[in-house]
């Protein structure tokens, strides 16, 4: 009688630890799926904002008009040409990004990838239009974005960093 | 649920025969037995949910430090816009009014001595892209940082952040804006 009350708490305990495991478990698995969200980072919204300025090789024109890449993914969403190089804006920027980027993440220890995208928004209807992924995005994601103007067109443009 | 419920619920101990003399602490009779058992059930629970509860409090507390730091790192990049936005480096041309630092005002300043000037121990300034194999400092051929400014303390702590470099340039006979990815790095006293 003895031996089965001890056995009946024993059981009780065993219970209440695996519910608790069972709440830890539920709790690991929210907290690592809103985990994956971007977090927005002063550092990456600057580094989009000079990526931004840069002066590209390409001119859509003449020489020396040169677009910076603001202008030159206003080129790609207008589907223009680079007269210059004899490229396509969007395949001159995508080249361009892989190139910047790629620097970046050398010259940047603790990033070991990124996602570049750029969204169209007409009448509150995103479509996506560019899209460049490297490297793993396992590690602590911060991003920024910024807003480019073409013709009343918002194009967004977001720039997300993993870091280890 | 019975189970843990009958577990939690307060016991009746069985103590009105036991004549408690030194010798009754031998726990010679059951119920003795049952309040050792239920001692050591509830300490188990009570350390157990310690556990849970440390466990929670260091997820909590990791999540705290890495907020915490990437507040200050914000911080700090709020501070250095203080930096770019002086006369001294700032770019005036439009569509770069916002992080952009006049490369020439830089050369110049990297020359001349105006250490009155600076609110920061030292001003150093990064080119990221195009990308180089050796650091080469200005003005030299090839050159790819800049020191504006060096107090040569030692106990400095750098912070840096993105920026764009510009510079006017001239070809085929026309100006135009050319703007190179920099980093800049303001060191300040170091005061742990």
């Amino acid at each position: 009688m003895l031996n089965k009350k001890g056995q009946s708490e024993m059981v009780g305990f065993v219970l209440i630890v695996v519910l608790v495991i069972v709440a830890i478990m539920v709790f690991l698995v929210i907290s690592i799926k809103s985990g994956r969200k971007d977090v927005e980072s002063k550092d990456v919204e600057n580094l989009l904002a000079s990526v931004m300025s840069y002066t590209t090789e390409c001119a859509i024109v003449s020489e020396p008009r040169y677009d910076s890449v603001e202008d030159l993914i206003k080129s790609c969403f207008d589907n223009d040409k680079c007269s210059n190089l004899e490229k396509m804006a969007c395949n001159y920027l995508e080249e361009l990004m892989e190139e910047i980027m790629g620097d970046i993440i050398r010259s940047e220890g603790a990033v070991s990838g990124y996602k570049f995208n750029i969204i169209s928004k007409i009448n509150d209807e995103e479509n996506p239009f560019f899209n460049l992924e490297s490297g793993n995005m396992t590690g602590v994601i911060l991003g920024g974005q910024r807003v480019v103007v073409s013709e009343g067109i918002e194009l967004i443009a977001r720039l997300s960093l993993s870091y280890d | 649920m019975v189970m843990i419920l009958s577990f939690l619920e307060k016991k009746k101990f069985s103590r009105s025969k036991k004549n408690y003399n030194n010798k009754s602490f031998g726990f010679h009779n059951k119920g003795d037995i049952r309040i050792q058992q239920t001692a050591f059930m509830i300490l188990a629970v009570f350390f157990f949910f310690v556990l849970v509860g440390l466990f929670f409090l260091g997820y909590y507390s990791k999540n705290l430090k890495a907020r915490t730091h990437e507040l200050e790192k914000e911080q700090t990049i709020a501070s250095l816009q203080t930096l770019i936005d002086m006369a001294e480096l700032s770019y005036d041309a439009t569509g770069y009014e916002y992080l952009s630092l006049d490369e020439d005002k830089i050369l110049i300043m990297s020359v001349e001595d105006y250490s009155t000037i600076w609110p920061v121990s030292s001003i150093k300034i990064y080119k990221v892209f195009p990308a180089f194999d050796k650091l080469v400092k200005c003005p030299n051929p090839g050159c790819n940082y800049y020191v504006v400014y060096d107090s040569g303390q030692e106990e400095i702590e750098e912070y840096s952040t993105f920026i764009s470099l510009c510079r006017k340039n001239k070809e085929f006979g026309s100006i135009y804006d050319k703007c190179e990815i920099a980093k800049l790095s303001a060191g300040v006293e170091n005061v742990e």
